[in-house]
């Protein structure tokens, strides 16, 4: 079994952004104009020298309950995690408990941008810190992928309280099996994370886990953002 | 009078430099700063809006547009006291308590300054205390609440029975919106509108106080 927990700040240059994250909450097939491209890239030149994006996760065993159907436990904390994402994690040995973020800098920036009271421009800084956040993910799933090898374990993708049926009010116990503050993230009492820009979730890893299909094809949730783009509405 | 259509091309646009130079113009040859809102400033939003809608521009777009037409207007705001025709109405916004995010809330709030509202914005985490507080005090025509969390929605509920409690819910239309929400939900609670983006809450608010 693998055991212990592990925190770093993801330097920027290892951060891969994807423009689609960037783009998708602009609307269904938004291209930027040069105007707007430029302002992205100008905020992300900033940005560059602000932002510190962090990322911590720990492993729990898996265990299943045939008594409780779209449940999992992750140690000894039981997750509702939902009939959508629990068949993608049945097959997992242990979970990865991860929490990713653009981090307190971006959202200090983000503060700031706010109060001077351009609404483009932080609009824009939003979408990209969702970018971020995203791609901070990826650079977490990166190393579980890269340290659960060496066990010859598989892994899922990851899933989050929110998305696909997995109720946000989960984050409580999602939190429970984390530290204080990770990566200086902290939870109010209605399950949002501040700094804002954060993803927390689970990730299933074992010998005969891989990956599923993922995204909105998994689930079709009319009320998610990213299913409400693809119907190209804000 | 002068044409100054420049004005109108610049807030579709999104040119804001364009905007205040025009605007500050309007301003030196002694144009009524209300026909300059009226006539080319509101007229630009409501079209930037209809090609929302439409689907040929985008948010961003809009945003621009917003940032433009808040530009001309800052420069005209101090020149319009006394103006009894200034606003087509008061919309008091903010995202409920619990809840931080404000970029739709804000965007909305845009929309609604852009389009010759009086907006008083109130930020996130608002209480319903706040809410009524600031509907009573501003003489608020109506009430717009935004949630993006199955967490903080219920929230409205709360709110909406505040005003009532107020004894002001025959004075205010209450508008909702954000992404979990939907016409259902606006009607279980008692809101008289639900809209999905900034520019149906404007068309919808102006349905509402029969300014259309």
């Amino acid at each position: 079994m693998i055991a212990g927990e592990f925190e770093s700040e993801i330097p920027w240059t290892e951060l891969s952004l994807d423009f689609e994250d960037i783009y998708l909450s602009m609307g269904k097939n938004y291209r930027p104009d040069a105007c707007t491209s430029a302002s992205i890239d100008s905020l992300i030149d900033s940005l560059k020298e602000i932002c510190h994006p962090r990322m911590y996760y720990t492993f729990r065993d898996a265990k299943f309950s045939d008594s409780k159907k779209n449940h999992v436990t992750a140690g000894d904390t039981e997750l509702h995690t939902g009939a959508i994402i629990t068949p993608y994690l049945m097959d997992a040995d242990q979970f990865v408990i991860f929490v990713a973020t653009a981090g307190n800098e971006f959202q200090c920036y983000q503060n700031e941008i706010k109060k001077s009271g351009d609404i483009y421009k932080e609009f824009l800084l939003d979408s990209i810190g969702t970018g971020i956040a995203e791609a901070s993910v990826r650079y977490l799933c990166g190393k579980v992928e890269k340290e659960v090898s060496l066990h010859n374990y598989g892994v899922s993708f990851p899933y989050s309280p929110g998305y696909c049926g997995w109720h946000v009010s989960q984050q409580q116990l999602l939190f429970s099996m984390l530290p204080p503050s990770p990566c200086g993230v902290r939870l109010n009492d209605s399950s949002l994370m501040y700094p804002i820009k954060s993803v927390s979730g689970i990730i299933a890893v074992g010998s005969r886990v891989k990956k599923q299909k993922y995204g909105c094809e998994l689930c079709g949730k009319v009320d998610c953002y990213k299913n409400r783009n693809k119907a190209n509405q804000l | 009078m002068k044409d100054y259509n420049e004005l109108y091309e610049a807030i579709l646009a999104g040119s804001l430099e364009k905007a205040v130079e025009v605007t500050k113009q309007a301003v030196e040859d002694k144009v009524d700063p209300q026909d300059i809102i009226n006539l080319y400033m509101i007229k630009a939003m409501e079209e930037i809006g209809r090609r929302f809608e439409a689907g040929k521009v985008f948010v961003p777009n809009l945003l621009m547009s917003a940032r433009a037409m808040r530009g001309a207007l800052d420069i005209l705001k101090p020149l319009l006291s006394g103006h009894v025709d200034t606003y087509i109405g008061k919309v008091v916004i903010g995202t409920v308590k619990g809840d931080l995010h404000d970029i739709g809330k804000n965007l909305v709030a845009s929309m609604f300054e852009g389009c010759g509202f009086e907006v008083i914005n109130l930020g996130v985490d608002v209480s319903s205390e706040k809410f009524v507080e600031a509907a009573r005090a501003n003489h608020a025509n109506i009430v717009c609440m935004s949630a993006l969390l199955t967490t903080t929605m219920n929230y409205m509920k709360e709110v909406i029975a505040a005003i009532e409690k107020a004894g002001i819910r025959d004075d205010v239309k209450i508008m909702v919106g954000g992404a979990p929400l939907n016409d259902a939900f606006a009607k279980s609670i008692g809101a008289d509108a639900y809209t999905s983006n900034a520019n149906a809450a404007v068309v919808v608010a102006k349905e509402l106080l029969g300014k259309n």
